[in-house]
């Protein structure tokens, strides 16, 4: 089994205008497909990112404030998973709740470091 | 490694607490500032969902909300120095800690209570207070009322910035009525409540979701409100045991395809009996002191209905000389209609009859008072009678589900007159 990082760009809720009910809503999708994961034994993590960034760079070590990106690209969290390839993992992401309210998933293999 | 057990919270929370929430930041930026209220309890819902969706729910997810609410307001007050606002009145105290009593549970009760009287003020329109209501008590959003009371976004926007409008030019404050008053202006709160009930159970148009979803708010907010010192009194009971009777049939009025199953065809063992419990034990409540008003009488005839083994073992004649009494505190068509339908079971048919031809100046372009009208022509035998009337009925009804289901009467009576 290979590990895969679900990475979730947006959807941004502040821009959505939810109802209460709908936020509720929203969120016991998202309990029910973590839920389903762990049932597959599939889970690895998952973590929130807050939205506040800083970035280093250079010999000067120049700092330059975030956040970077649209909004709509704003990195929210992540997932690890378990899946045998590339197409498994596309598959797991397919269930991400938030697609319709203008969200999406990167998806990226997470390295194995063998130094057995 | 956390348990694996599905997180779930608990029907309607979010709702729930915005509710809480409108009542503690109407008290800290005044009910006149709506946009920043919206502002501070969207960012609090905004910042769970961004969090607890990663199976992260906190113990207490009332008090998480409630203190990011807390924080944003009191941020949003430093960086502005909202100093019109109610705070400064109350301000001997530093604003953290003015801020702090209007959290603790029992302000929190009284702030709700305040901002009932004020969504139900007697001098706004009947359907803003009602979209009022919806909206800064119930926690509904604004798609969510629109569907409830069948119009637009749009209406329902108007309706809200009338209704805020006035509040502000009028200078309503927050406030508990004490005194005479307070009766008075209980009694337009329940009007609304009860409105709101009736918007679920008697909807004809709605789906069933919707309709058992306006009927649970409206009878939450009436437990709401009898559940405060002030809220107790007898009328507010009544109104209590009234909504548990007609909302434990609520299943058993409609059948599987979403048609209307009428009275002496409900399955009575659908009947949620928790329900019944219920309304004997605030119809009790309500009865220890008199005098006894329209809520009473008409939660003591659901009773009737909910204590009869079958329709036909139902108690006519307690029914009869309780809409009578009804008649006397209400003088509504609607009664004497419903007096009709009881005169009928009697077998009491002139008398009925009597009584709808002095309604037809009255009701002759509802659907109900020639529904009723067919079934009296039809137990007396006069098919062609019953048919014009069910004609009428139909050609009245806005309703496809209501249409559909007087055709099938109007059938009914065609087949048995021809053979």
């Amino acid at each position: 089994m290979k590990e895969f990082m679900l990475i979730f760009l947006g959807a941004d809720y502040s821009q959505l205008d939810l109802s209460p009910e709908e936020s509720q809503g929203q969120m016991q999708k998202w309990f029910q497909w973590v839920d389903n994961l762990r049932k597959d034994d599939i889970y690895v993590e998952g973590r929130p990112l807050a939205p506040l960034a800083k970035r280093m760079q250079g010999k000067d070590l120049v700092i330059t404030d975030g956040p970077f990106a649209e909004t709509k690209e704003l990195v929210g969290g992540y997932f690890i998973v378990k899946a045998k390839d590339f197409e498994a993992a596309a598959e797991i992401a397919k269930d991400y709740p938030d697609f319709h309210l203008g969200g999406g998933v990167e998806i990226r293999e997470v390295m194995m470091m063998d130094h057995g | 490694m956390a348990s694996l057990k599905t997180e779930e919270l608990a029907d309607h929370l979010f709702r729930h607490e915005y509710g809480k929430m409108v009542a503690v930041l109407s008290r800290i930026f005044g009910f006149e500032n709506p946009e920043l209220i919206e502002d501070v309890i969207q960012d609090a819902f905004v910042t769970a969902l961004q969090t607890w969706k990663y199976n992260a729910t906190p113990r207490n997810p009332s008090a998480w909300l409630m203190q990011v609410a807390k924080r944003k307001a009191i941020d949003i007050l430093r960086r502005n120095q909202l100093h019109q606002t109610t705070i400064d009145q109350h301000l001997a105290l530093p604003v953290d800690l003015t801020i702090d009593s209007f959290f603790h549970e029992d302000e929190i009760a009284d702030n709700q209570l305040r901002l009932i009287f004020a969504c139900c003020h007697p001098a706004l329109k009947e359907a803003d207070q009602i979209a009022l209501t919806l909206k800064m008590i119930s926690g509904f959003g604004i798609r969510e009322i629109a569907q409830a009371l069948l119009t637009t976004v749009d209406a329902i926007k108007a309706r809200l910035s009338r209704a805020r409008k006035f509040i502000r030019r009028e200078e309503i404050p927050l406030e508990i009525p004490t005194g005479k008053s307070l009766d008075e202006r209980i009694f337009t709160v329940l009007t609304v409540l009860y409105l709101i009930f009736n918007e679920g159970y008697y909807s004809t148009q709605h789906e069933q979701i919707i309709r058992r979803d306006l009927c649970d708010e409206a009878l939450r907010l009436t437990k709401q409100l009898c559940a405060h010192k002030r809220g107790d009194q007898p009328p507010v009971h009544a109104l209590i045991a009234l909504m548990s009777y007609h909302a434990s049939r609520l299943t058993s009025r409609t059948d599987t395809q979403g048609n209307t199953v009428l009275l002496p065809d409900q399955d009575r063992s659908l009947w949620d009996q928790d329900l019944i419990s219920q309304g004997h034990i605030h119809l009790q409540l309500a009865s220890r002191t008199k005098p006894f008003g329209n809520y009473h009488i008409e939660a003591a005839i659901a009773a009737q209905h909910c204590l009869a083994p079958s329709f036909a073992e139902t108690d006519w004649q307690t029914l009869l000389s309780l809409y009578d009494v009804l008649y006397t505190m209400k003088k509504s068509s609607q009664i004497l209609l419903n007096k009709v339908v009881v005169l009928m079971q009697l077998k009491e048919y002139d008398h009925a009859q009597h009584l709808l031809l002095q309604l037809t100046s009255d009701l002759d372009q509802t659907v109900m008072f020639h529904s009723v009208f067919a079934s009296l022509e039809m137990d007396v035998g006069h098919a062609a009678e019953a048919e014009n009337h069910l004609k009428k009925a139909i050609q009245l009804s806005t309703s496809p589900l209501q249409k559909a289901f007087l055709e099938e009467k109007l059938s009914a009576v065609n087949s048995n007159s021809t053979t």
